[in-house]
């Protein structure tokens, strides 16, 4: 099985924050599109630990994960046996995949 | 061992007994109010961060994009996450749920505004300087609430 391992203040950004590319730099969207799902396509199961980053924005949490479903990358269901979210504080771990789960797949 | 002999040892251990009796009484006693004790004080700073969050979300969307207003970003991002760190550690609960500060960080940080390049100032009465207020109020408010249920009731009632 092939896993991978994305650390987010060393691979992205310290302090992600906005949720399109149009609003600034180290975006939600950014994260999701370029780094994101091309792991998630090229490995079986993808982490993406979170520790480190200085802050950590609501927005940037929709869109990389949530987007994922409402962009119709994958389900709910198939990111919950493809994708582990490592923080140090659980409440942003809950939060996100409460965005996953709340997401819906655009029309 | 004859009767007098029994007297004789509780003579000695009765008042031995009671004086550990009453040290393990007092000392749980002192326990768990510097326990309250810390608990109250690393609430009241976070309570403190809460509106310091507050007051400075709503300082930064109420200029446009400035030096100012980007130092006020800096500043709140990191709060925000020692803010959630803190409540972590809290671990109060208000019902069955730990209180966390989500509602609050999605309202500074998820607004469309926040950070967003090219945002205009917002005027004192917009919806999301509103949604701000109220969620630092309601975080507050969920936070004393379940600090007197947690520490208040537990002296009332617990004696032991």
């Amino acid at each position: 099985m092939k896993t991978m391992t994305i650390f987010v203040a060393k691979d992205f950004s310290k302090m992600p924050c906005v949720r399109m590319r149009n609003d600034g730099k180290k975006s939600g969207e950014e994260f999701r599109d370029d780094i994101l799902v091309p792991a998630l396509k090229s490995n079986d199961k993808v982490t993406v630990d979170l520790d480190g980053v200085l802050s950590l924005g609501s927005s940037f949490l929709e869109e990389a994960f949530g987007g994922l479903v409402r962009k119709g990358y994958y389900t709910a269901k198939e990111l919950s046996s493809k994708l582990i979210v490592k923080f140090q504080v659980e409440s942003y771990v809950k939060e996100t995949w409460d965005y996953v789960k709340a997401a819906r797949k655009e029309q | 061992m004859e009767h007098r002999d029994w007297l004789e040892l509780l003579r000695w251990t009765l008042p031995s007994l009671v004086v550990i009796l009453g040290w393990s009484v007092v000392s749980r006693g002192n326990d768990r109010r510097e326990t309250r004790k810390e608990k109250r004080q690393f609430l009241d700073r976070t309570l403190a961060s809460v509106e310091n969050i507050r007051k400075n979300a709503i300082e930064c969307l109420t200029q446009g994009i400035c030096d100012d207003s980007k130092k006020l970003e800096l500043a709140i991002d990191p709060e925000l996450l020692r803010m959630e760190t803190s409540l972590a550690l809290l671990k109060l609960k208000d019902g069955k749920n730990i209180v966390d500060g989500k509602n609050l960080r999605k309202a500074v940080s998820d607004n469309g505004q926040y950070r967003v390049a090219g945002r205009k100032k917002l005027d004192m009465d917009h919806r999301v300087l509103t949604e701000i207020n109220s969620a630092a109020a309601e975080l507050s408010a969920s936070l004393e609430k379940a600090y007197r249920d947690t520490y208040q009731r537990d002296s009332a009632f617990k004696f032991w």
